[in-house]
């Protein structure tokens, strides 16, 4: 009987870890070159992807009405405060949704990286995303490497090792 | 699923009718014994319910918001019925003309979410599932669909992107640990009742599934 319960409370731990292990789980990729953007943010600056060819770059697509973009901006942020001075950019791309949509979402979710706006969804069609979130991460070459469809705690420590050790000797 | 229900009853009836007995102190039941039995019984339940929650091929996840699912090795889908008025007023936040919206209204939407948990490849078709209604096979109304009715009733481009975007992809594949949200339409009315027949690929093998009597909301 001990043996029993023992063999349970085995399975049920590792059912547990196997389960929590997916929040933090990049799909490796053969994506081949990233495709270029040109996108203004919010506040009307503008970011070119092929500027930041020799830093790795994190490229979010989401939009303020799907519930899992929005329940992982917060980790993404966390991230960030992580990254940013480690040289690695992250650029969030909302999708089809303007200044005056995007503004309040700030108040309610306060992040400092910045949010692109591709009104019409010409960039995320050419990056072939088929639902949000998705996250791809860019190595220093402009080659995706990385891939995420849904959400992700993005401030994991297995998945900033992940991002930090693409970055140039 | 009934090989577990069978061996845990067995287990818990085990736990339950054994002797009360130490072999260094006889028939006493002593305080560990009665400790051991509550861990053991505690156990035996906890398992119980991950047993049938976690071999669940379609189940009814919330019984007062009406949702379906269905779950089958790693790959679980979940279809929440919205109302009329719910996904109108969805659509209206997204910018929706209010002459334009009520179409919305007049089918069946529900939220869906499918997650891959497995350690397979998965992918689907929506253009695979079959929902049949009264002995007919009705269609699910994809982005396609909908891109084609837009581009007839002359929307703005923002809505006609807001609305793709909201959906559930036709086609989409998940690496491990991938999942997506989105709405899945039926060309049925609100509070049709209809079955669902899915198909889902797990390293490129058909899996299929079923979900009977869903109910559209109303």
């Amino acid at each position: 009987m001990r043996l029993l319960i023992l063999f349970i409370l085995t399975q049920m731990l590792s059912t547990a870890l196997f389960a929590e292990s997916r929040e933090y789980q990049l799909t490796r990729v053969e994506g081949g070159m990233a495709p270029d953007f040109r996108l203004m943010d919010i506040n009307e600056n503008l970011y070119v992807l092929s500027d930041y060819q020799g830093n790795p770059v994190i490229v979010n697509f989401w939009a303020t009405w799907c519930p899992p973009c929005r329940a992982e901006m917060p980790a993404m942020q966390r991230a960030w405060e992580q990254l940013e001075k480690e040289g690695v950019l992250m650029l969030a791309i909302n999708v089809g949704e303007d200044e005056d949509a995007i503004f309040p979402f700030t108040a309610e979710y306060p992040v400092e990286f910045p949010l692109l706006m591709d009104l019409d969804s010409t960039v995320i069609q050419q990056w072939g995303v088929r639902g949000l979130p998705t996250t791809f991460i860019v190595d220093p070459d402009g080659m995706i490497v990385y891939r995420a469809v849904g959400g992700r705690e993005w401030d994991h420590p297995k998945i900033l090792e992940v991002i930090l050790s693409l970055r140039q000797k | 699923m009934s090989v577990w229900k069978s061996t845990l009853g067995k287990l818990l009836t085990s736990i339950l009718n054994a002797p009360a007995r130490d072999k260094h102190f006889g028939n006493k039941l002593t305080t560990i014994d009665s400790m051991f039995r509550i861990i053991q019984i505690f156990l035996a339940l906890i398992t119980t319910f991950y047993a049938l929650s976690a071999d669940a091929d379609v189940y009814n996840a919330n019984n007062q918001a009406k949702s379906w699912g269905w779950s089958k090795q790693g790959v679980s889908i979940e279809l929440t019925p919205l109302s009329p008025s719910q996904s109108m007023a969805f659509f209206i936040g997204r910018g929706f003309p209010l002459e334009q919206v009520s179409i919305i209204g007049l089918v069946c939407v529900f939220q869906g979410a499918i997650k891959n948990k497995s350690d397979s490849l998965v992918d689907y078709d929506l253009d695979q599932w079959q929902v049949s209604f009264q002995n007919h096979q009705v269609s699910i109304l994809d982005r396609e669909y909908w891109g084609a009715v837009w581009e007839k009733v002359g929307i703005s481009k923002a809505v006609k992107v807001a609305f793709h975007w909201s959906l559930l992809p036709t086609k989409q594949y998940y690496a491990q640990g991938d999942y997506n949200w989105g709405m899945f339409i039926v060309g049925l009315k609100p509070g049709d009742v209809f079955d669902l027949n899915l198909t889902i690929n797990r390293d490129q093998t058909p899996v299929n599934g079923e979900i009977q009597s869903m109910e559209c909301g109303s």
